[in-house]
C-alpha cells in the first residue's frame, strides 16, 4: 500500500522551504547588521530571544525523537523523522552561540559588572563569572550536538541496515542521554535566561523553559506534518490517526506548560516577597501587563478550547491553527522572559526584535531542507514501522 | 421455557469481521453486534455506530464543577465568613485555581464514568447470549457475530445464509432459557 516516495529531495515542498530559508536568512542577516549598528545592546537581547527560541526547538526536537526510542514507541515512527530533520539545526548552535559569548558583558551586565557592595551577587560569583559561564555554554551545546549525532545518526543509519543494531544502540543510549538533556536544558535556562536578572531565582525555571520548548517543537512538527499532507506527500504514513496523536501531544504538553507556569506564579503570589515578586511586577506594569495577559490568552486559553475536541484535532485547518498559535505563543513567551530585562519601563517592540529571529529562522529552515534532501522522510527499516502504518 | 436469542457465528480473521459488519449493515439490520477479544480498529465505522455524546456530558460536567468550585470559594471566603488571612484578598482567582481545577476534574471524571455506564445501559445482569459456549469464545480466541431475533429483518434461513455468505463459521441458532 505504501506507494508514496520517502525521498523528498525533488519535491516542491523542500524546494519552497529552501527558498524561504534563503530569503529569510539573507533579509534577517542584513536587518541584524543594521540593528547592531543602531543599538548593540538591544540587538543582543533580540538575538538571545531568537537563540533560545530556535535553539530550544531544535534541541527539544532531538529530545522528542530520543523519547520515542526510550519508550520503544511504535505509533510515532511515522512522524519521528520530522523532528530528526529539524534537529539538523543543532550543530549550528556551536557557531550561533558566539554572539552571546561576545555580548556577555552587555546581556548579563548585572552580574558581569555587579554594583560594588552587592553581597548577594558576590556570593554567586563562583557560578556567575564570565570564564565559567562561557565554558558551560559550550558544554551545553556540546552535549546537545553529541545527542544529535548519536540519536539521529543511529536513526539515519537504520535506513540502510537490515539488522536493527542502530536502533538497539539508540534504545541503550536514549536513557543516559535523556538525563544529560534534562540537566543541560535546565542549566541552560538558568544561565541564558534566569541570570539576566541574577538576584531573582526560581527552581522551576528550567522545567518552564523545557515545557515551552517542547510545545514549540511539537508545534513545528505538526506544522510540517500538515504541510506535507497538504502537499500530498507521505500520505500513507501521515494518517488522520497520526495527526490526531500529534494534536493530543501538543494539547497535553501545552497544559503541562500552563501547569508549570501557574506553579511558579502561585508560589510567588502567595509569598509576596519583594525579591521574588519583582519578576511579576516587571511584567505587570508599563504596558507589560498587556503582554502578560496576551500570553495567558494565546498560550493557554485559546489553544486549550481550540484543541479540546477530537474533531478539531482531526481537522487539518484547526490543528494547523492551533499549532501556529502555539508556536507564536512560545515566541511571545521567550520575548516575555527576556525583554523586560532590557527595559521594563516600556514594551520594546519594533522591527529590530524580528531581525535575528528571521535570520535564525531562515537558517533553521535551510538546515531542515538540507536534511530533507539527504535523508528519507520516513525511518525505513525501523522495527516498528509496520506498527505505525496507516490504520485508516 | 426456551426462547430464541438469535443467530451467532464466529470469525477468525479481523479483516473479514470489518467486511461482514458492513455487509450486515447494508442489508438493513439494526439489532446485531460483534463481540471481540480485543478492540478492533474501524469496527465502529464499519457498523455505522454514531459518535458518542459522552464528551459533551463530560464537558458540561467540567464547566459545572468549575462554577461550583468558584462559587463555593467566593461564598465561603468573601460572603459568609470573611477572614483576613495573611493580608490576602477575601476572594481572588489566583489561589482559587487549584481547587477549581480539582473540582473540575472530579466532576468530569464522575460524569464520564456514570455517563459511560448509563449510555451503555450498564450494569446488565443477564445477557441472552451469555450461556452459549460459542459466544464465550469472544473472550478467548474468536470474533463472534450475533444477530438478535428481535430484529425486524430476522429470518432464520435468510439471516443464516447472509452470515455464511459473509464468511462466518459455525453459524447456528442460539436459544436461552427464561424462567
Amino acid at each position: 500500500m505504501n506507494t508514496n516516495s520517502t525521498l523528498l529531495a525533488e519535491s516542491n515542498f523542500v524546494k519552497r522551504m529552501q527558498l524561504i530559508g534563503v530569503i529569510a536568512t539573507a533579509v534577517g542577516i542584513i536587518l541584524s547588521i543594521i540593528g547592531m549598528m543602531i543599538d548593540m545592546q538591544r540587538f543582543l537581547f533580540d538575538y538571545l530571544i531568537a537563540f533560545v527560541f530556535w535553539g530550544g526547538i531544535a534541541v527539544t526536537s532531538v529530545f522528542f525523537s530520543m523519547l520515542q526510542f526510550l519508550t520503544r514507541s511504535g505509533w510515532s515512527v511515522a512522524v519521528r523523522r520530522i523532528p530528526e530533520l529539524t534537529g539538523g539545526f543543532t550543530p549550528l548552535l556551536f557557531i550561533l552561540v558566539l554572539p552571546i559569548v561576545f555580548g556577555v558583558g552587555e546581556l548579563y551586565h548585572h552580574w558581569v559588572h555587579p554594583e560594588p557592595g552587592d553581597v548577594i551577587l558576590a556570593g554567586k560569583q563562583s557560578w556567575l563569572n564570565v570564564p565559567f559561564f562561557i565554558v558551560r555554554l559550550f558544554v551545553y551545546v556540546g552535549i546537545w550536538v553529541l545527542m544529535y549525532f548519536v540519536i539521529v545518526g543511529n536513526s539515519f543509519k537504520q535506513d540502510t541496515r537490515n539488522d536493527i543494531t542502530p536502533t538497539r544502540r539508540n534504545w541503550m543510549f536514549s536513557a543516559p542521554i535523556t538525563i544529560l538533556y534534562g540537566i543541560t536544558i535546565t542549566f541552560a535556562a538558568f544561565d541564558l535566561l534566569m541570570s539576566l536578572y541574577p538576584h531573582w531565582f526560581s527552581t522551576i525555571y528550567g522545567v518552564y523553559y523545557f515545557s515551552g520548548s517542547l510545545v514549540g517543537a511539537l508545534a513545528v512538527i505538526t506544522i510540517i506534518a500538515v504541510s506535507l499532507r497538504r502537499a500530498g506527500l507521505l500520505t500513507d504514513w501521515l494518517t488522520s490517526d497520526r495527526m490526531h496523536d500529534l494534536g493530543k501531544l501538543l494539547f497535553a504538553f501545552n497544559i503541562f506548560w500552563a501547569y508549570i507556569a501557574f506553579s511558579q506564579y502561585i508560589l510567588i503570589w502567595y509569598a509576596d516577597l519583594p525579591e521574588e515578586i519583582v519578576f511579576f511586577t516587571y511584567r505587570s506594569e508599563h504596558g507589560w501587563e498587556v503582554v502578560s495577559l496576551l500570553l495567558l490568552l494565546i498560550h493557554f486559553i485559546v489553544p486549550f478550547f481550540l484543541l479540546l475536541s477530537e474533531d478539531t484535532k482531526r481537522n487539518m485547518n484547526t490543528l494547523l491553527a492551533g499549532a501556529v498559535i502555539l508556536l507564536f505563543a512560545h515566541l511571545l513567551d521567550m520575548y516575555w522572559l527576556v525583554m523586560p530585562y532590557y527595559d521594563h519601563d516600556t514594551v520594546t517592540l519594533g522591527w529590530m526584535e524580528f531581525a535575528p529571529l528571521t535570520a535564525l529562522g531562515g537558517l533553521f529552515l535551510l538546515a531542515t531542507a538540507r536534511q530533507f534532501r539527504r535523508h528519507h522522510a520516513i525511518p525505513l527499516n525501523d522495527p516498528f514501522l509496520a506498527e505505525a502504518g496507516g490504520t485508516q | 421455557m426456551n426462547k430464541t436469542a438469535g443467530i451467532s457465528g464466529i470469525f477468525q480473521d479481523p479483516d473479514l469481521v470489518l467486511k461482514a459488519a458492513e455487509g450486515i449493515r447494508r442489508e438493513g439490520y439494526r439489532k446485531y453486534d460483534f463481540h471481540t477479544p480485543y478492540p478492533l480498529h474501524g469496527l465502529d465505522a464499519a457498523m455505522g455506530i454514531k459518535r458518542t455524546i459522552l464528551p459533551w456530558i463530560a464537558f458540561g460536567a467540567g464547566l459545572l464543577g468549575a462554577a461550583v468550585a468558584l462559587h463555593l470559594q467566593w461564598w465561603t471566603g468573601a460572603v459568609d465568613y470573611p477572614l483576613v488571612i495573611g493580608g490576602k484578598p477575601f476572594f481572588a482567582f489566583e489561589p482559587s485555581i487549584p481547587i477549581t481545577f480539582e473540582l473540575t476534574i472530579l466532576a468530569t471524571a464522575i460524569a464520564t464514568v456514570v455517563g459511560m455506564f448509563a449510555l451503555n445501559r450498564l450494569p446488565q445482569w443477564f445477557s441472552k447470549w451469555q450461556n452459549d459456549p460459542q459466544f464465550q469464545r469472544a473472550t478467548d480466541d474468536a470474533f463472534v457475530v450475533t444477530v438478535d431475533a428481535e430484529d425486524p429483518l430476522y429470518h432464520t434461513d435468510k439471516t443464516r445464509a447472509l452470515l455464511e455468505s459473509l464468511g462466518a463459521e459455525h453459524v447456528r441458532v442460539v436459544e436461552y432459557h427464561e424462567e
